[in-house]
Formats: structure tokens, sequence, C-alpha cells
């Protein structure tokens, strides 16, 4: 079964008198762990629709069905509940807790409400993390004393730490140099595979496109071509 | 929760300037009420204090007597319902004085000076002479009937020393005009400038003087063990008067007794003794008691006090909403600069009550912090204020006690106080905080696109 499937998906924001569609149509479906590309030019619709997938945004049509669950079907409370649960979030700008320091940003989402990791697996379970991302000595730092490439590994040991069953990405490397940024998505990756995590990522970068299981292209709002790559 | 308000608690720390500011702003208005408060409080608590020596006592059972020929006297004449209904209260009670009391004229050389004059009974009262506050002369001739002791002021205006002799002049009960002879043995320290101060001799020698038998007396001085609950003592003392003997309607401060019956009342106090007629249906047996207490004499006092801190309390009032603005604005561009922020959390998870917790526990933070340390401020100042002596002599002097202020802190008016801001903090961070909370995570998190 799909862990994430769209079905005639639109959206479009208001814009004074007129409205901008974004998302003119979608459908497509996500298989479970696979390591996911969405790619396309500026202002093709990747944002939206990561935000939708990622429950943050509602499709003005269509249906977006995360895990089985349709979305439109939630109040703000469980939307946000599935969220927690179900979806972590790496973003381009990193955006970690300034007041928080790298072991508390990455711990702050088991925090902020159940998720049926136990306290004592819990502790194990960050320092894996941390280790995984080599911060291991980083941990009492604050994100403004970090490089850019290692705020993203933050922010990806972060997006995991609640074992979420999708992580997306939303550009994750387009505030980094190409070197860093490739190594962010060969960390993504190798979460991938060792986990079991099902990552989607956009991007404009063909070099991190070729990565990917599964490539989606869009172009003004609808999916132009939707191909596994061969191994690579 | 716990986590929202370790970052609520660190986000006060992130705007430094801004923090420090609207906590200063708390800490003032708090200072200024607690300060005025302090002040309002410890003058009440100095004025009963400099009024109950003028007036010797906290409650005053007085008494009057119908005369064989129908004419009112101001005098106790069998005290058992009185000494039963002092009973009742006793462990509320300091001491209890036995007193007659007249007001006259001082004459010495060609000087006079109207001064009012207790007789105390010295050998039953011995905590008289460790309460009395003597500046000059001494209490060793204090048994020697026509002894006298004088407030300095009514001395000084006389230029009588201690060892000289003066004239008294005053009326007895009964009205004649009768002359006594006096020798100054000492001289008090004055408390107040309304030379109201009290005169003090021997019981048995001003009776004589006023026409009465030396074990007589004319009033009961109680002095309680706590001022503060003089009302519900007295009315306690006065219904088991009223059960036993005649008694005067209670004239309090809060009731709508008229202004005459208020002065009456007072003359009485001060011993200006005036003969009236008793009306055959409306004559008594045996001695008809009233109960006054400092209170009822100092409402005029109570109502300026009063008046002070209400007007503090709508200046606090003014202080704090104009705070609320200040907060308001503040978390409005606290909500501006974080909403990339804020939408990040609420994409991890964090539920919109979350996002309203870390904005009430800072500014719920703020102002805790703010009112402690107002409150810490207004006891540096105010202990500072009460260690300066504004001597005697001053207009002040009613107000203070031996020339310094005293401010008397009310831990519940605190308490009260910073419920307030508190409250008033929330309500005014309440607005920013929903919006902030309502933000939708995707446009908060595309604000810095
Ligand atoms: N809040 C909004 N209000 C109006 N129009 C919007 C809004 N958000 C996005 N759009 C428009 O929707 C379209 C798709 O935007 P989106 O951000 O999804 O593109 P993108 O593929 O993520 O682009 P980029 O690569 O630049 O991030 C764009 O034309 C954009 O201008
Ligand atoms: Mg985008």
């Amino acid at each position: 079964m799909a862990i994430i499937r769209l079905e005639k998906v639109k959206k479009t924001y208001p814009l004074g008198k007129t409205v901008v569609p974004a998302v003119k149509g979608v459908d497509f479906e996500i298989q479970k762990s696979d390591f996911i590309s969405l790619a396309g030019p500026s202002g093709s619709g990747k944002t939206t629709i990561l935000n939708m997938i990622g429950c943050i945004d509602t499709p003005t049509e269509g249906v977006v069905e995360i895990d089985g669950v349709k979305t439109s079907d939630l109040n703000d409370k469980e939307i946000t509940r599935l969220r927690h649960r179900t979806i972590g979030f790496i973003f381009q700008s990193f955006n970690l807790i300034p007041v928080l320091n790298v072991y508390e940003n990455i711990e702050f989402p088991l925090l902020i409400g159940d998720t049926g990791i136990s306290q004592k697996e819990q502790k194990k379970w960050i320092q894996f993390l941390i280790e995984e991302v080599g911060l291991g000595q980083w941990q009492k730092h604050r994100p403004n004393e970090l490089s850019g490439g290692q705020r993203q590994r933050v922010a990806i040991a972060r997006a995991l730490v609640t074992k979420p069953k999708i992580v997306l990405a939303d550009e994750p490397t387009a505030n980094l140099d190409s070197a860093t940024g490739e190594t962010i998505i060969n960390l993504m990756k190798k979460m991938n595979k060792e986990l079991g995590t099902t990552f989607l990522f956009s991007t404009h970068d063909q070099k991190i496109v070729d990565l990917a299981d599964h490539v989606i292209r869009l172009k003004d709002g609808l999916v132009s071509e939707n191909y596994r790559p061969k191994a690579v | 929760m716990l986590q929202m308000i370790r970052i609520a608690l660190r986000n006060i720390s992130r705007q430094k300037k801004r923090s420090i500011l609207l906590g200063s702003a708390i800490a003032f208005g708090f200072l200024v009420i607690t300060l005025v408060n302090g002040f309002t409080g410890g003058l009440l608590k100095t004025t009963k204090e400099n009024l109950s020596h003028l007036f010797g006592g906290h409650i005053y059972i007085s008494g009057s007597i119908v005369s064989p020929l129908g004419s009112e006297l101001p005098m106790i004449q069998d005290s058992f319902a009185a000494e039963e209904a002092i009973k009742a209260i006793s462990d509320r009670v300091a001491s209890v004085q036995y007193r007659s009391k007249t007001t006259g004229t001082l004459y010495f050389g060609n000087k006079e000076q109207t001064q009012k004059l207790e007789g105390v009974d010295f050998a039953a009262e011995q905590s008289f002479r460790t309460n009395i506050d003597i500046s000059k002369g001494s209490l060793a001739d204090i048994d020697k009937p026509g002894s006298l002791i004088l407030p300095e002021a009514t001395a000084k205006k006389l230029g009588v020393e201690i060892g000289e002799t003066l004239l008294y002049r005053a009326s007895t009960v009964t009205g004649q005009q009768n002359i006594g002879e006096f020798t100054l043995i000492a001289t008090t320290t004055s408390s107040s400038v309304m030379v109201m101060d009290t005169g003090y001799t021997s019981k048995a020698y001003l009776n004589t003087l006023i026409g009465l038998d030396e074990g007589d007396y004319q009033s009961i001085n109680i002095f309680l063990k706590d001022v503060a609950e003089v009302q519900t003592v007295a009315d306690r003392l006065y219904s088991n008067l009223a059960s036993n003997a005649p008694v005067s309607p209670r004239i309090s401060a809060d009731s709508t007794s008229s202004p005459r019956n208020m002065s009456a009342m007072r003359s009485s106090l001060m011993g200006m003794n005036q003969i009236v007629q008793v009306a055959k249906e409306e004559q008594w047996k045996g001695t008809k008691f009233s109960v006054t207490t400092i209170e009822d004499l100092m409402s005029p006092i109570l109502s300026l006090l009063s008046i002070i801190q209400a007007v503090a309390f709508l200046v606090f009032i003014i202080l704090l909403v104009i705070i609320m603005v200040g907060i308001m604005n503040s978390y409005r561009m606290v909500m501006i600069e974080r909403t990339e922020e804020i939408g990040t959390m609420r994409a991890l998870g964090v539920q919109k009550s979350g996002i309203r917790t870390i904005f009430f526990t800072e500014a719920l933070s703020e102002a805790v912090l703010g009112t402690a340390s107002g409150f810490v401020l207004a006891l540096l100042i105010g202990g500072i204020l009460s260690l300066i002596n504004f001597g005697s002599g001053s207009f002040l002097s009613l107000f203070l006690a031996r020339g310094h202020f005293v401010l008397q802190f009310s831990i519940p008016e605190a308490l009260k106080n910073m419920l307030i801001i508190c409250v008033m903090s929330i309500m005014a961070v309440y607005l920013p905080a929903r919006s902030a909370a309502n933000l939708e995570p995707a446009q908060a998190l595309r604000a810095t696109y």
C-alpha cells in the first residue's frame, strides 16, 4: 500500500481579487521506504505540494492520504498530532530553535507529546542519532555556533527522533555549497536505508535528483515526469 | 507543556533590553503602590498610637448617672456590669485603666493655657511609669498630692520649670468652678503638635478638684493587644454591657451619627463637662455606659487615608493600563519576529495551546520578576526613609513615631496587587498569543522566503 497518495490535488492562492493556481491537479503515489525526489524549476509548486503532504497546508481540491488517512477528515488538533507522530521536517533554512542547544533541539519533538518511545530508550536514541549525523562533540552548542552543514545535520536528527514514517525535506541543500549538499543528501540516503524511513525531498539540482529511487518532476503545477531511475 | 515553559523562560533573556524595559515598568508600578500603601498603613498605625496616647486607650467606657436633682453627671458609679463585660474580652486586652479627666486652664505668672488632665491611680497602674516618655524631671514624687506631669510643649508655652507651682481651674461635674494648686514634677515628650497631649496627676487629687470621691472614676480605658481588631472587640464589649446595664447608642465612624453627637462624644472624652438636665421620662437608674473606640475618633483621618489609598490605586491601575499597552505591542513584535520559529514548532507537532503557553509564560514571568524587584525596591526605599528623623515640631508629627515615618507593608495587599499585575499581563498578552497560535504553519514558514 502507498504511504502517500495524492488524487486530483489542486491548490490556489488568493491574490487580491483573483486567484493564483499553484498546483493544478496532481496525482501520484509514494511507496514506503523509498527515497524520492520532487524536482522542478522555481515556482513549479514543490513547496506547495510538500506542505500539503506535511499537513501544514490544505488542498483547495482533491485528496491527500497519509498512511491511509485522508487529511481532510482531521481537525487541527488531530492534524497536529499526525504531523508529530508520522512526519519529520527538514527545512531549507534549517529552522532550529535558537534558544535550545543541539541536544535539546533534537530532543524537542520528543518532549512536546507522546511518541510511544520510553524515556530510557529516548536518551539512547538521541545519542545514536547525534553520533550518526556526526555531531557528538557539538551537543551543548547553540545553533548560532554551527555551520550551515552542521545545522542541517541537527535538523536531520531532529526529523528522525520521533521515528516518523515519512521525512519531508524542502530543498534541504539550497542553502549549502554543493559539496556539503551532497554529503547531506548522502546522510539522508544512509538513514533511509538504515531505518527504512520514507524520504521525500524537493530540489532543482539534477545531480541530487539522480540519487533518488523515484523521481517526480513538476512543471507549472502539474506532474511532467514520474519515473524510477535505474539503480545507480 | 514543560518544554514550552523552558523555551519561554529562555526567550526572556533573548531580547534583554525589551524584557528589562517591561520588567522595570512593572517594577515601578508595583513600587509606587507598595510605597503608598506602606505609608498610609504606617500613618494609620502611628496616628492610632499617637491618638491612643492622647486619649489614653483604644476603647473607652464612660458612664453617667442621674443626680438626685435630675442632671446628668459624668461618672461611673457601680462598675459591676463593666467589669463583667471586660472579663468576657480579657483574652484581647493588654491593660485596663480607671481614670477621671477634665479640661481646664493652667495659670502660671501672667500666662494661661488650656490643658486636659487625667487622674491616674499611680499605685494601681504600675505600667504608667514604664510607658510614659519623660523628657525632663523625674517620677520620684509622683505619689505626692498635687504632683503634675505636663506635655513639654505646654510647659514651654507657660515658661514653667520643674519644681514650680501652678494653678489649674476646672469645673466640677456639677458645674462649679474650682481651683487647685499643682507642682510640676516632669514633662513628657510631645507626640503631637496639636498640644492636645494629656497632662497627668493623681486621680484622688483630681477627683477632689472636680467634685468626685477619691475612689471614683469617669472612664475605663482599655488598651488592646492588637489595635487592628478594636472595632470587633468593642462591639463584643458593647453587647455584653448592654445585656447588664443601660447603655447609650454606639456612635461609630461608619454609622450615620450626626456631627453633633460626634463632637459631644469627643468633648466628653476630653473631660469638658457640660451640665445637662435629663427629662423625667428619660431618666435611668445606676450608671449608663457608652463605648467609644480610637477608630470612632479617627474617622476623619481614616477617610483621608482611604482617599489617599484610593487615589494611589487609581494611579496604579492607570499605570498598569499603560504597561498593558506596552506588553501588547511588545508581544505583537515578538510574534512577527518569531513567525518562522512558530511555524517550525507547529510543523514539528506543537499544538496551538503550546504556542499560547510560551507567550503566557513569558509575560507572566516578566510580571513576577517585575513585581518581585519592585517589592525589594520598595522595602529598600522604605527602609531608608524610615531612618530619616523629621523632628517632632513639624506639622507632620501627628503622623510620625518619634520623628520617623513608619512604613507598614501589608503582605496580603502586596499579593493582591501582584495578582492584579499578573492578571493584567495575561490579558495584555492574550491577543498576541492567540494570533501567534492561529498562524497558518505553511504561511508562517514562508515568512522568510
Ligand atoms: N502564499 C502565497 N500566496 C500567493 N501565491 C503563492 C503563495 N505561495 C506560493 N505561491 C505561488 O504558488 C506557486 C508555487 O509556489 P511554490 O513555492 O510551491 O513553488 P516552488 O516550486 O517551491 O518554488 P521554489 O523552487 O522557488 O521554492 C508560485 O507561483 C508562487 O508564486
Ligand atoms: Mg519552494
